[in-house]
């Protein structure tokens, strides 16, 4: 894994372009601490920091072929089954990496290379005679690739910290953005928090040609290769488990060795159980434990780790870990967080790099697509209940909506469980679907907010900006299926892959390879039906059919528990607030950033001094979590810290067509 | 016997210390929830303050949109229940 830097159309000399992308590349060195090179030519420039894994000797990069150049982050895994079709066509290769098979298969087949591609990918590539740029990202948003049009000039980099290398530049909040940010737990299409910059959208790719806007071209969407499907429930199951273990043995190809996180829960025991099976040998395998029993998974890790033989190691959280390590965290996410989860997995990723694995199989993404996540239950609720609103037993179902949460178990509360829901039960079916819930909840951030700052919530005019990125054939989907669109570029894109995700792993230079994400599996699940995914409240039904038997019955019984850690009980500690919440939601700062209301956050600080047994709901923790993270990130937006590379690890030195 | 007035401002200090909002930011006819004032936790923090500073029961049959569907309704609930716990009283 790598990080990649760019600029083009920057009309200066070529000491100042050389200086400004390595500055760049310096400050996404920890993605690729083993080399580094760069690439120069007129008013263009690549950077590249790189995380050795396929073909070390060989695959230096920037990358050059004949008319190409490219700085290539991620993995194409059936790049061996490409070579062998480009090389029937006549094409010769030079390394054994990836990264020429992706430049050769864009240079033979051009924008229809994309859909051949089974990976995780974000690149630069140079197309040196038609003297154009494309800037590409995989079907999920795994790899991260942010532009910025800077006085005239295009920027590209793996990370936002990059663009603060530039000189006269500084990042500051779009605070709409951020709002919509807090409200979905992403920034919608091609949006980010912040002014000026922009995300190349997953599965899509930009051609820049000038100083004009690029061309913007989708080569994936959700259910575009759907096909209506004729499987039985057990033709399904037989099925979901052949494409996991071909997903598991494409994610293993590397030439170092590939270790796994394993939390406790299905997803990832069935991939240890496939890892297992398809190496063939003992592997390393990784988890975080928790001081607080509220969150500890290790009993069920112990099980899966006796099961399977691997050799384990594991992280142990407690509440310091999560506030001491808050600051850096924030620094590498470079964006407000909702919850600490992100806390743990920065340092599980420093205990990998610790046991010398560059490369962990991690179970992302199986709560989307099987539909294990609780709104597909709360909307399956509503969607029930809403056909017979008088029925007194319909409603009886929340009380299983959350059987973790004291408040959903209580006899008492359901009255009051059963009122909230009802107020949604005339919205849930409008076109944000699950997220309904989420927005109503997150829309305290609004009273959050600098008043001065003018920002109003409008539902209509978010729905008209969130339904401009619905598929074409959107409004013929199920509603669990527009719940898992809504899902897959909202919490997984805009969070559990990006600021819990990539940001973490790649923040001690540790590479996550994700199998449910494998394009095959996501289009083959999306076209059954709704009931194989939850059945009744059976979430990812089909995937604990699949493995029945095969891994510990424990574990494919057990009650979700959605990952998490301490949020507000790391930071609010016996009714005070740590140093780090003094000092960032201090009145002076929240003044000086101007971002939130000063009463607000003073009150909500003054709610926990006044009552230490107060009952924490998820509106709680989340406002604490967005309020520090927003005001730590804007502090590293203004305060950014300057990396520099080693010379001697510099492999790649390319100049050409340069005035000097 | 306490007064609408007085059961309204004691219940809207409360929703604002403990939701952040100003008196003047929400609507007091119409659902806290749908404004996104407050969360399901919110419901039974409320019902819980209720309880505890008017001395009234709050019974599952009550919760429902006619008693806890906007700040008017919760304070025309809280004085109806007040003034059975009143008579209640005497009747004793």
């Amino acid at each position: 894994m790598c990080g990649i830097a760019g600029i083009f159309r920057f009309e200066s000399n070529t000491e100042d372009l050389r200086t400004r992308v390595i500055r760049m590349t310096a400050n996404l060195a920890h993605r690729g601490p083993d080399a580094w090179g760069t690439y120069l030519s007129r008013d263009i420039a690549l950077g590249h920091a790189r995380l050795s894994i396929v073909d070390l000797s060989m695959g230096h990069q920037p990358m050059e072929a004949e008319d190409f150049v490219i700085a290539y982050n991620g993995e194409v895994y059936n790049y061996i089954e490409l070579r062998e079709e480009l090389e029937q066509l006549g094409i010769v290769f030079t390394t054994h990496s990836d990264t020429e098979v992706v430049m050769k298969a864009y240079k033979v087949w051009g924008k229809n290379a994309f859909a051949r591609f089974n990976g995780q990918f974000a690149f630069i590539l140079w197309d040196k005679n038609n003297r154009r740029l494309i800037a590409a990202r995989d079907r999920y948003g795994v790899r991260p690739l942010f532009v910025m049009k800077w006085k005239g000039a295009w920027y590209f980099a793996s990370e936002m910290k990059a663009f603060d290398s530039l000189p006269g530049y500084r990042r500051e909040y779009d605070v709409q953005h951020l709002f919509e940010h807090g409200l979905l737990w992403n920034t919608i299409g091609s949006d980010t928090v912040y002014r000026r910059i922009r995300t190349v959208e997953p599965g899509t790719f930009e051609i820049y040609t000038g100083a004009d806007e690029p061309l913007v071209h989708r080569f994936y969407s959700l259910g575009c290769l759907r096909q209506e499907t004729l499987a039985s429930f057990d033709e399904a199951k037989e099925e979901l488990h052949g494409m996991l273990r071909d997903a598991v043995r494409l994610r293993l190809r590397s030439d170092v060795p590939v270790g796994m996180y394993l939390s406790g829960g299905i997803d990832s025991s069935v991939l240890a159980l496939l890892t297992s099976q398809v190496m063939g040998e003992r592997f390393k395998s990784f988890s975080v434990t928790f001081g607080d029993p509220d969150f500890d998974e290790s009993s069920y890790q112990n099980e899966m780790v006796s099961f399977i033989g691997s050799e384990h190691h594991a992280a142990r959280i407690d509440y310091d870990t999560v506030s001491e390590n808050f600051l850096e965290v924030v620094r590498h996410a470079e964006r407000p967080l909702f919850r600490t989860a992100p806390v743990p997995l920065f340092l599980l990723s420093k205990l990998v790099r610790e046991n010398d694995i560059k490369v962990v199989i991690t179970g992302e993404a199986s709560d989307e697509i099987l539909f294990g996540y609780d709104s597909y239950k709360e909307l399956k609720l509503l969607q029930f209940w809403a056909r017979s609103p008088q029925s007194a037993v319909r409603p009886l179902l929340i009380k299983r909506l959350y059987p973790h949460l004291r408040h959903y178990a209580d006899t008492k509360a359901y009255g009051l469980m059963k009122l909230y829901y009802e107020d949604f039960l005339d919205t849930f079916s409008n076109p944000l679907a699950g997220l309904n819930i989420r927005i109503r909840n997150n829309t305290v951030l609004a009273a959050a907010l600098n008043k001065e700052r003018g920002i109003k919530f409008n539902q209509d005019d978010l729905i008209d900006k969130v339904k401009a990125t619905f598929p074409d054939d959107y409004e013929h989907w199920t509603l669990l299926q527009q719940n898992q669109f809504l899902e897959m570029t909202t919490l997984l894109d805009g969070y559990l892959l990006s600021s819990q995700g990539d940001r973490m792993a790649l923040g001690h230079g540790i590479e996550g390879r994700f199998p449910f994400l494998d394009h095959r599996i996501v289009e083959q699940t999306f076209s059954w039906p709704d009931s194989y995914k939850l059945n009744g409240f059976s979430q990812k039904h089909i995937l604990r059919s699949a493995f029945r038997g095969l891994i510990p019955a424990s574990i494919i019984d057990r009650p979700k528990l959605p990952y998490q850690a301490p949020d507000l009980r790391a930071f609010i500690r016996d009714g005070k607030p740590v140093p780090l919440v003094e000092q960032f939601l201090s009145p002076e700062m929240i003044r000086e950033y101007g971002v939130f209301d000063e009463r607000f956050t003073a009150r909500f600080l003054r709610r926990f001094s006044e009552r230490s047994s107060h009952q924490v709901g998820y509106r709680d923790n989340m406002t604490l979590v967005f309020l520090l993270s927003a005001q730590i990130a804007l502090y590293w937006a203004r305060n950014p810290l300057q990396t520099s590379l080693d010379e001697r690890q510099r492999i790649v030195d390319i100049t050409e067509n340069c005035a000097v | 016997m306490i007064t609408d007035q007085e059961v309204e401002k004691k219940l809207v200090a409360f929703i604002c210390d403990n939701f952040m909002v100003e008196p003047d930011e929400f609507n007091y006819e119409e659902s806290l929830v749908d404004q996104g004032v407050i969360d399901s936790i919110g419901l039974v923090e409320i019902s819980a303050f209720m309880e505890q500073e008017f001395d009234i029961k709050v019974a599952e049959e009550d919760m429902n949109r006619k008693n806890f569907g906007s700040v008017k309704k919760m304070v025309a609930f809280i004085i109806r229940q007040s003034a059975k716990g009143n008579l209640s009283a005497v009747q004793k």
